[in-house]
């Protein structure tokens, strides 16, 4: 069995997912479809998780619950294979995996390669976790070299779904453009999850999506790591982050942090996109400049 | 100080401004077009008209702001290219150090910047509905059978104003069609209209954020008294309106491009002939990735002189290497 990855977001797949998906969808649901149909004539099959919660008392946003029904949807009479999670055992666990894919492997075996993934992704959340983008890590773990970061620069925090932040199609290039400026850019996964499970304790009651949590806290965190902004970037059409961000522009607003909100929509306004962020970064940098004047 | 001038051009969606300005900060001359959809041919009559009285002169600097500014920076050989935002901000500080709340209503887009201790510090900008901007009272007036000078004179002799539903310019027409079939006046449904527009905005661009006295209000429909009066008796407080509301954005940039001459030296202006060359504009999907980006390559008299559009960075390159 060989896997087959779709290649980076463009414009041609941006419009097929558009296509093929519900009005209600949201623009991140609309480009995994659209990532799906272009391996439609590449593959033999598609396996989607189907994902509910990953931790015990919150839960993953309800369009990814959906999702390999709105794949099946989209890609029509392909088979599609479900991992998903059954009673009493977590998706990562042996008995959770597909009976499609064990044919043929031992017990142990697939244990082994369940431990091998789980060991992977550690340690490319630990590169995450050093300031490394997604990409940038993938570069390590494939034997490449970290690229050299400046340390004392002037920081800017980005938060949003890891979805948003990391395809510089769907955000217009906001993470390179913000490091034209000079920028280091810190997003949710610089920080340990347990770091931010600490930041959550300030709620009066816990918020009910994990991703939602994941950017709550990072935003607590970024304030205390004194950067000098925030850009939160969220989708159209985004339920849970109607919620985040009402509660994360309250929050900078009584700090005084300036802070920008973004919404991606797939009519990819990039004019519009840009001169907001290029405002936003005239906004921090004179303000650096006269008050220390 | 240096003898010369400072060029600001602001290119929006509705009209062409070009300052021609005074080291120091005072505007010595204004023009102000409307773009009619051609933002190449109205700058270069911009330049037209500036240029018998200022050819001999020395041009320090150009900045150019507005929705065109990527263009007309190329075309005109600018040193600094800002966005709008940033240029009105400026301006703003210039004309009244001591504000705190610019209010800017353009034909296409609308702002609300927020200023503490002379640095701006928040701002807002309405998303891609034009509700609660020019454009929607020039489509309101020419259904009224009105010219948009006199719209604003009509609304103050409004004594009650009808209530107009703002929150989309379709509804809104709807709405006025019916009050004027219940038969309101003409002014108070100009007045309603104002109200309209003032609520829009102040429910979509400036949600959230606490507008704070001395409260500037530019842009071009600061020329609409009515809309003046609107925002004083919404907000509570009393609304200026600067002496060059209307080329506020120009100005900024002219201001801009002053204060960054230390950093540029000598300007890249490509002088006032640049109104009788062939300027040359065409797009083109490249082709090279699935990204498909829309591609535009501006040539001057067949010299190809800038590209941009891609994301690549591709045709940028390109562009370099012809004006470097």
């Amino acid at each position: 069995m060989t896997p087959v990855i779709s290649g980076p977001t463009g414009k041609e797949l941006l419009n097929a997912g558009v296509k093929t998906s519900v009005d209600e969808a949201c623009l991140p649901v609309k480009v995994f479809l659209g990532h799906c149909l272009t391996l439609r004539n590449r593959c033999d099959c598609f396996l989607v998780p189907r994902l509910v919660n990953i931790n015990r008392k919150d839960y993953i946003c309800p369009k990814f619950m959906g999702l390999p029904e709105m794949t099946k949807q989209a890609v029509g009479k392909q088979p599609l294979v479900i991992w998903k999670s059954e009673k009493n055992c977590a998706l990562g666990s042996p008995q959770a995996v597909p009976a499609a894919l064990r044919q043929g492997f031992s017990a142990r075996r697939i244990k082994k390669g369940l431990q091998k993934a789980e060991a992977a992704f550690h340690t490319y959340h630990r590169l995450l976790q050093q300031g490394l983008f997604p990409a940038e890590a993938e570069q390590v773990l494939g034997g490449g070299a970290p690229p050299a970061r400046e340390k004392n620069g002037r920081r800017i925090g980005l938060i949003g779904h890891p979805y948003c932040l990391y395809d510089p199609f769907l955000n217009l290039g906001t993470v390179n453009l913000l490091h034209r400026y000079g920028f280091a850019v810190l997003t949710p996964e610089y920080f340990p999850p347990r770091q931010i499970e600490d930041e959550l304790q300030i709620l009066a009651k816990p918020l009910f999506w994990t991703m939602s949590q994941r950017i709550f806290g990072a935003f607590r965190l970024l304030c205390k790591e004194k950067v000098d902004g925030i850009v939160y970037l969220s989708a159209f059409a985004c339920g849970p982050e109607a919620l985040t961000g009402e509660l994360v522009k309250r929050e900078a607003k009584a700090l005084g942090l300036p802070l920008l909100h973004l919404v991606l929509d797939e009519h990819s306004g990039e004019a519009g996109l840009v001169t907001r962020i290029e405002a936003f970064i005239d906004l921090l940098q004179r303000k650096r400049r006269f008050s220390c004047v | 100080m240096e003898d010369g001038v400072y060029l600001g051009v602001d290119v929006g969606s509705v009209s062409t401004n070009l300052v021609v300005m005074e080291p120091g900060g005072r505007i010595s001359k204004k023009v102000y077009l409307r773009t009619e959809g051609n933002p190449i041919a109205s700058v270069q009559k911009a330049f037209r008209e500036v240029a018998p009285e200022f050819a001999g002169v020395k041009v320090l600097g150009v900045g150019v702001t507005g929705s065109g500014r990527q263009l007309i920076g190329a075309i005109t050989g600018a040193d600094v290219i800002k966005n709008e935002i940033t240029a009105q901000g400026v301006a703003a500080l210039q004309a009244y150090p001591e504000v705190r709340t610019v209010l800017e209503i353009g034909g296409q887009d609308s702002k609300i910047i927020l200023i503490e201790n002379g640095v701006a510090v928040d701002f807002g900008m309405n998303t891609v509905c034009a509700a609660g901007t020019g454009s929607f009272l020039d489509q309101q007036a020419h259904r009224l059978n009105l010219s948009i000078a006199e719209f604003g004179q009509i609304a103050l002799r409004s004594k009650n104003p009808v209530r107009i539903a703002g929150r989309c310019s379709v509804f809104a027409e709807s709405d006025m069609i019916h009050k004027q079939q219940m038969g309101h006046s003409l002014e108070d449904i100009v007045a309603g209209l104002c109200a309209a527009l003032v609520r829009n905005y102040l429910n979509n661009v400036a949600k959230g954020k606490e507008i704070r006295p001395p409260v500037l209000f530019q842009g071009g429909v600061a020329a609409n008294a009515g809309i003046k009066r609107a925002f004083e008796q919404e907000l509570g407080h009393q609304v200026m309106v600067p002496e060059y509301y209307d080329t506020m954005g120009a100005w900024g940039c002219a201001l801009l491009a002053q204060e960054e001459r230390a950093a540029y030296g000598k300007s890249r202006f490509r002088g006032f002939q640049l109104t009788e060359e062939e300027i040359r504009v065409s797009g083109f999907e490249c082709v090279d990735c699935p990204n498909r980006c829309e591609v535009v390559e501006v040539k001057i008299d067949q010299r190809p002189l800038a590209g941009w559009g891609d994301r690549c960075g591709k045709w940028q390159r390109i562009n370099a290497e012809a004006t470097g």
